[in-house]
């Protein structure tokens, strides 16, 4: 979000129809990841880790396995903005 | 429907099968396989979209690797997409493969070409789409009008359309991970790797 801010709004705006009437940009974003995350709560999907019995301890592996089997050979994940070896503990810690 | 790909691939392929499979870090090249036999496409779950697209994803439990294989001659020959056939699928599918066709085209939108106004507009079409029609089939399965629409949005998320460049998606590569190593429902995964 911090990297493609222009995106996040445009999704809020777009996608999950968020009123941006005297709201700041960071606002708008934020209420549209949390439309969008009480969206994903509502049709049952489970959304945390530890509903699926994953813990803080399994996390390296897992970051090691997604290294391994997806990452170029400039260690990184090639997309846009590029995902580092750090982004991806990162979005697991962000999931418990 | 992968694993028929998968095959119809492995008939003509020479050497290791598993040599056909992405898995970029190791360095080593994939080699794509060039030659198949036909195959007819008859998608029961509206998620994969792998009824029009030239890809199938594969575990490998010897290896606990689940990644890719593309390839021009794994379009199917044919593909007959009845969302008749998606009445029965349960509530937890449903939401799982929603989740799945939401995921394809929010990966792009989030981390992919960013200059490609025609594609956002796309990947915004199917989101809302889902978005619109998930609720309406969870209330009432047998809806067969929300129900096509679940199942076209998934066919187009993933057919090339909406997909420009060749950005990599990083919850799906992180939630294939998930699958093989704690057994979670590949929908469930994407859901547990999207923005918390």
């Amino acid at each position: 979000m911090e990297k493609r801010p222009e995106q996040y709004y445009r999704f809020a705006t777009h996608v999950m129809q968020i009123q941006t009437e005297g709201e700041s940009e960071e606002e708008v974003i934020l209420e549209g990841i949390s439309a969008f995350r009480k969206f994903l709560r509502s049709i049952g999907v489970p959304s945390t880790l530890k509903q699926m019995d994953i813990w803080e301890k399994d996390l390296p592996a897992i970051q090691e396995d997604v290294i391994k089997i997806s990452f170029n050979a400039e260690g990184v994940l090639q997309c846009n903005p590029p995902v580092t070896v750090e982004d991806i503990l990162e979005i697991l810690k962000l999931a418990k | 429907m992968d694993a028929a790909k998968a095959i119809a691939a492995g008939v003509y392929y020479e050497g290791e099968l598993w040599n056909m499979i992405f898995s970029r870090h190791d360095k080593i090249d994939a080699i794509s396989p060039v030659k198949a036999l036909p195959t007819l496409m008859i998608p029961t779950l509206p998620a994969t979209g792998s009824e029009m697209n030239p890809c199938a994803v594969l575990s490998n439990r010897k290896l606990g690797k689940k990644s890719y294989v593309w390839g021009n001659c794994l379009y199917p020959k044919v593909s007959i997409i009845d969302p008749e056939l998606t009445l029965t699928l349960p509530a937890y599918q449903t939401a799982c493969a929603a989740a799945d066709t939401i995921s394809h085209v929010l990966e792009i939108y989030l981390n992919g070409e960013a200059d490609s106004d025609l594609q956002h507009y796309f990947q915004e079409g199917v989101m809302r789409t889902v978005m619109d029609n998930i609720g309406k089939v969870l209330t009432d399965p047998l809806n067969l009008s929300a129900r096509s629409h679940l199942q076209w949005a998934a066919t187009c998320a993933i057919n090339g359309w909406a997909s420009p460049g060749d950005a990599w998606t990083p919850i799906h590569q992180i939630g294939h991970v998930l699958t093989m190593r704690h057994g979670v429902a590949h929908g469930a995964s994407l859901v547990i790797m999207m923005p918390p």
